[in-house]
């Protein structure tokens, strides 16, 4: 089924303009920055943390990392306050963060919505095949028409010898930015016609589309908003295609200038779907560790999407399941029970998918009784073959083994095979989406994409687990294994503990994971009550715990952005950055999730990308990300400052980033290296680049963060050159200084 | 001591007890006073990095031996049917209609088996019995799932997804070692360290040698880079301060060493493409005598599904970049290439059916290729289980008859010493008395 589109299109349209405006606010004006004089280094073994240790403590480990100024906000509120505000993130407001993803439209849609506005290449296949027409509205036209010719040149490529990318889940997978940056300006496309089918038709009547000419790009981008954004809808394939061969990387923001954030994401989705929505599920990441006010609930977010880990290159519809899976599985439930978290995540086809259950099929089902009849009719068709077989333990092993019990939890295989024919028919209903799958079409449901429970998949009988008997009881018997599971006591233990990894030690104290544990248990699994009981545990105010922790390169990359006050217009390349610190977003291929250990995140690789990131991003040379660290220190108008800091500025710069007096070798390796004129250049070059974006890829990117920005960023390049800000920005003695405090080993610490 | 135990192994690969390599084993004494003496310098951080480089390169038994194992992932299953050809196979050429390398174009190797023509560079070094081949090689898990099996065969835990490490980093750890090993002692070509090479034993991902360096890329560390490592030699944090150490070393040696200007013997050309421009830079390591006992890179674009083409097309491109790029590799390291291992693996086989789109779908067993200077090459190992229709897996895919572990196992036992077989592979009950002795 089409959704309408023209009409939820519009309807989304309303009240968007509204938010851009409130964009200019978010960079924070100049912070009125005493001079903190450091205090004396604390010593090495004393009983207790002075209060405003414990204030740090607190920031750096219930958020990713302290800002400017929240350490003063603390202190103000109290610690005991702020933490209870923190709990309860619905008394705060997000505004700001609100405001940046309103840039994301698409992050508002259902699975199913996005599925059928931007396609995946695996619907396009279908429609194809089937000849399914594209559908009317000019916009979702385009969009289609234009993907359907970017995948056909696309799978051209290996053919051609295009550079072989890592790993085939990753051939397949838009969500590779690396490899999708990669695309080479298109030498041939498929014309889409009005039926997708005439494509295939076409496909070796290639055309060589030349480039549009200059004149003509510049005229274009010439038109005003609207007259733009209609010529781009009412291109052909190949007009686009010679179009995006023609247009320079430094015209996208003129191109994308006074169109509406939806416009933005329609014009970017013109290339492929894929790519476009699982851009946005990652880039949103980003954007809430660092700007969330609701900075508890952000950790809470990560520590949970880690947990129930899910891998973006699974399959190419796990994208499209993302922004679903964190805004209505893991957000609402974060902070409340963990029962409800767990069912939340059981349902939620990201889940279903990456572990495999929505293939999953009782052998004595009615469906199995199906497909072996239609095995003996006809064995060799693609319907039978295509038909799932039976039982995959997948989900089941590891629901048990990573989500609740642990490993050595107390279950055994047998367990590990009555759970799966418990879940047996928690699928996805029609996972391709509900456009051109004409064998999903005749269910009768009008949810494509989401959870759905098939009876006739679900093995009949008693199922025994753990020792429980659960009586045949459909949808009910996954709702029981889940209950079972929650209320376990290996479960708040397993649980429990892993929190106290993430916010306490590396190795927690076990009186300290009973105590959570217990809470756990009397709570029903109330997660909030089991941070509570840590916050006022000794064990989390611990001496030797403070500072003990090695930032993940998550906490490294939003901390350095937070506490630097950097403006973030477009998070693509920080999502690229995350990949080369080893921590890829949503990229953690093992089921287990990425360690909180800090062995796991210092190797040399780590390390060497972590100084280059640090020189990178304080010189201003991260393409789409803004510090400036005159404006931090209050100087905003005081070049000289930039040019010639002094050892008062360096000590200024140590408590605003490491919130506290560095090391004194740190301090004398600083003062002693900040005037190195050509560092920043050269650790840009290092920070290897994983690529430039194709210009109407990152239209939607760069773009995203609206006209205010876009006219500052115009404002401050005088020949109107490059992505933004970054390319002819010297770097200053000041900037070194940065970098060299948030590449010191005192930064990666929390 | 740590001599004594060094020494005292008497294998059959290569480190001969028995009077080939006495000259080496008259400076073992020698060597373990400067490893002494030069560990005792380390705090005081002024050892010449010639020094550093000559003394840490011998901690270990392959480093001691100077052996060397390349792992190479072909990732997204490759089709073993169509690589080494079954060619004497009548069900073969019945299975596949269109995609089938015909008789009279396959490179013969025995009168059964041959070789892809695109793949003629690994001719000559199969004739000169460098190169060998074990086929119908696989995992004893059914999944068809290349994250999966993709995953299982990097961990080497076929069925366990929870391992933590990988295969070739236990392979180290089951090396016998004393003192510190160098930096470089594992590698991989590619910004993250794969799974394969992921553990206890620190191993450097390098996407360019040229790159990795930080704030500075000229032949001497930048005062930047000196500074960070002033700031971490102070560290308090162990961990910071260790691996600080490391990263540093490993940068300075890498600009010591400078592996950049190892270019290619002349004639040598690499395909230049990202997997050729990998075993390149692995060259310029090994030239650059680093120390690196394991080192790993990949290559993609194999999930044939549609239209994989037959003696020439898609599948036939990218076996001559594969086969190009190994032979350069091979020829490119000369009288070295004694001293090295090299293998091959993806994750599994493909259906020996073609489906209904000129390809080929998930399947089971698949062709392993070894390749090295102790290698017993010029024969195809391993069980032919057949490929009439009863002898399939499943009735569809071609059946394993040699886990990839014993395989892999047999390369890390010979090339690097790893002994303890449990450690390396968990489980599998690898057995050295039932190696394929390809080695």
């Amino acid at each position: 089924m089409m959704m309408p589109r023209s009409g939820n299109r519009t309807m989304r349209e309303a009240g968007k303009g509204a938010v851009v405006g409130a964009l200019c606010l978010l960079m924070a004006a100049p912070q009125a920055f005493a001079a903190v004089l450091p205090n004396a280094p604390a010593a090495g073994h004393k009983a207790t943390l002075t209060q405003d240790e414990k204030t740090l403590h607190a920031l750096n480990r219930l958020t990713f990392g302290p800002r400017p100024g929240d350490e003063q906000m603390v202190r103000r509120m109290g610690l005991e306050a702020w933490f209870e505000q923190q709990l309860h993130p619905e008394r705060i407001s997000d505004a700001g963060l609100d405001a940046r993803l309103a840039e994301f439209p698409a992050l508002n849609l259902s699975v199913g919505q996005l599925m059928s506005e931007y396609p995946s290449p695996q619907t396009l296949k279908q429609m194809e095949k089937q000849g399914t027409p594209l559908p009317n509205d000019p916009v979702e036209h385009a969009i289609y028409a234009d993907s359907l010719a970017f995948y056909a040149v696309q799978q051209k490529l290996p053919a051609a010898g295009a550079p072989p990318v890592a790993g085939d889940a990753a051939a397949m997978n838009g969500a590779d930015v690396s490899m999708m940056a990669g695309v080479k300006p298109v030498d041939a496309a498929m014309s889409a016609g009005d039926v997708a089918a005439k494509g295939k038709a076409k496909r070796e009547a290639r055309l060589s589309e030349p480039a549009m000419s200059r004149e003509d790009v510049e005229d274009l981008i010439a038109l005003p908003p609207q007259e733009r954004m209609a010529r781009l809808v009412g291109m052909s394939p190949e007009e686009m295609i010679g179009f995006k061969r023609g247009l320079k990387p430094f015209q996208v923001a003129a191109l994308m200038q006074g169109l509406t954030p939806q416009q933005r994401q329609d014009a970017a989705a013109m290339q492929g779907g894929v790519r476009l929505i699982a851009a946005q599920a990652l880039d949103e990441r980003v954007l809430r560790d660092v700007y969330s006010e609701r900075q508890l609930q952000a950790v809470m977010d990560d520590f949970w999407l880690n947990h129930f880990s899910v891998y973006v290159k699974k399959s190419q519809n796990e994208p499209y399941m993302l922004a679903s899976y964190e805004r209505d599985a893991i957000l609402p439930n974060s902070m409340g029970k963990f029962e409800d978290l767990l069912v939340a995540t059981a349902k939620s086809p990201a889940m279903l998918t990456y572990l495999d259950n929505w293939q999953s099929i009782g052998p004595d089902s009615k469906a199995a009784q199906r497909g072996k009849r239609l095995g003996q009719v006809a064995p060799n068709s693609k319907l039978a073959q295509a038909v799932p077989k039976g039982i995959n333990e997948n989900y089941a092993r590891e629901l048990m083994e990573l989500h609740t019990l642990g490993v050595g939890g107390g279950y055994t295989q047998k367990d590990v095979i009555e759970v799966a024919k418990c879940f047996t028919g928690w699928t996805v209903d029609r996972p391709y989406g509900g456009v051109g799958g004409g064998r999903f079409q005749a269910m009768d449901t009008a949810t494509p994409g989401e959870f759905v429970f098939e009876e006739n998949r679900h093995e009949p009988g008693t199922k025994t687990v753990l020792g429980h008997t659960i009586a045949e009881g459909g949808e009910n018997e996954g709702l029981q294994v889940l209950h079972i599971l929650a209320t376990s006591p290996a479960t708040a233990h397993f649980v429990s503990n892993k929190l106290a990894e993430r916010f306490v030690s590396d190795a927690p104290a076990p009186v300290l994971v009973d105590r959570m544990a217990a809470t756990f248990l009397k709570s029903d699994g109330d997660i909030k009550a089991v941070l509570t009981t840590m916050f006022h545990s000794p064990e989390f105010w611990s001496p030797e715990v403070y500072r003990a922790k090695v930032k993940t390169p998550i906490e490294f990359v939003a901390s350095a952005l937070r506490a630097s006050n950097a403006e973030v217009v477009n998070p693509m390349p920080l999502v690229q950055a995350m990949q080369q610190l080893g921590m890829p977003i949503y990229g953690m291929q093992t089921t287990n999730g990425y360690s909180w250990q800090a062995d796991q995140w210092v190797s040399s690789n780590a390390l060497v990308s972590r100084m280059n990131f640090a020189l990178v991003l304080s010189g201003g040379r991260l393409q789409g990300t803004q510090t400036n660290w005159p404006q931090l220190l209050g100087d905003g108008g005081d070049s000289s400052l930039a040019a010639a800091p002094t050892a008062g500025t360096e000590l200024r710069l140590e408590s605003m980033l490491l919130g506290e007096p560095a090391g004194v070798h740190t301090r004398r390796t600083v003062l002693a290296n900040y005037n190195d004129p050509t560092a920043q250049k050269v650790a840009a070059e290092n920070f290897a680049k994983t690529g430039q974006a194709e210009p109407m890829a990152d239209a939607g990117e760069d773009m995203a963060a609206g006209q205010a920005k876009l006219m500052r960023v115009q404002a401050g390049r005088r020949g109107g050159y490059g992505q933004g800000f970054q390319a002819d920005k010297a770097e200053t003695p000041l900037d070194t200084m940065a970098g060299l405090l948030l590449g010191s080993p005192e930064f990666q610490k929390r | 001591m740590p001599a004594k135990t060094f020494f005292t192994d008497s294998s059959d690969w290569g480190c001969d007890m028995h009077g080939r390599d006495l000259p080496r084993r008259n400076t073992v004494t020698r060597r373990g006073f400067m490893r002494g003496g030069a560990l005792a310098l380390v705090g005081t951080s002024v050892i010449p990095s010639f020094l550093t480089r000559s003394i840490y390169a011998e901690m270990t038994t392959a480093a001691a031996n100077n052996k060397k194992l390349v792992v190479i992932f072909q990732r997204g299953a490759c089709d073993g049917l169509n690589v080494v050809v079954p060619h004497a196979e009548k069900n073969y050429y019945a299975m596949r209609p269109t995609i089938a390398i015909k008789q009279n174009e396959v490179i013969d190797l025995n009168g059964f088996f041959g070789l892809h023509p695109q793949m003629a560079a690994f001719k000559p070094l199969y004739d000169q019995g460098h190169l060998a081949i074990i086929h119908a090689a696989g995992s004893n898990d059914p999944s068809r799932s290349h994250f999966d099996a993709q995953d299982y065969m990097e961990s080497g835990t076929p069925g366990v997804k929870v391992t933590q490490d990988g295969w070739l980093n236990r392979a180290l750890q089951a090396e016998q070692v004393s003192g510190k090993p160098s930096a470089f002692r594992a590698v991989a070509l590619g910004t993250q360290v794969p799974r394969t090479l992921q553990g206890k034993i620190p191993a450097i991902a390098v996407a360019n040698l040229n790159d990795f360096s930080v704030a500075g890329k000229g032949p001497q560390t930048s005062p930047i880079s000196n500074a960070f490592q002033a700031m971490y030699d102070e560290s308090s944090d162990s961990v910071l301060h260790g691996t600080g150490e490391e990263t540093f070393e490993a940068v300075k040696m890498l600009k010591a060493a400078d592996p950049a200007h190892y270019q290619p013997v002349a004639g040598i050309v690499y395909p230049n493409t990202a997997f050729g421009n990998s075993l390149k830079q692995v060259a310029q390591l090994l030239k650059a005598n680093l120390g690196v006992e394991a080192a790993f890179s990949d290559i993609g674009g194999w999930d044939t599904h549609q239209n994989q083409g037959a003696a020439t097309g898609q599948l036939a491109n990218r076996l001559k970049e594969f086969s190009d790029t190994i032979a350069a590799f091979w020829n490119d390291m000369g009288a070295d290439s004694e001293n090295i291992t090299l293998v091959t693996m993806s994750e599994f086989g493909r259906t020996a059916r073609q489906n209904g789109t000129g390809g080929t779908d998930h399947g089971h067993a698949n062709v392993m290729f070894v390749l090295g200077g102790s290698v017993k090459g010029g024969k195809v190992y391993g069980k032919w289980p057949g490929l009439s229709n009863e002898q399939l897996n499943e009735g569809r895919d071609l059946t394993v008859t040699t886990d990839f572990r014993n395989v892999l196992g047999e390369a890390a036992y010979k090339t690097l010493g790893s002994r303890n077989m449990d450690l390396v592979f968990p489980g599998a009950k690898v057995d050295p008395k039932a190696f394929l002795n390809f080695a």
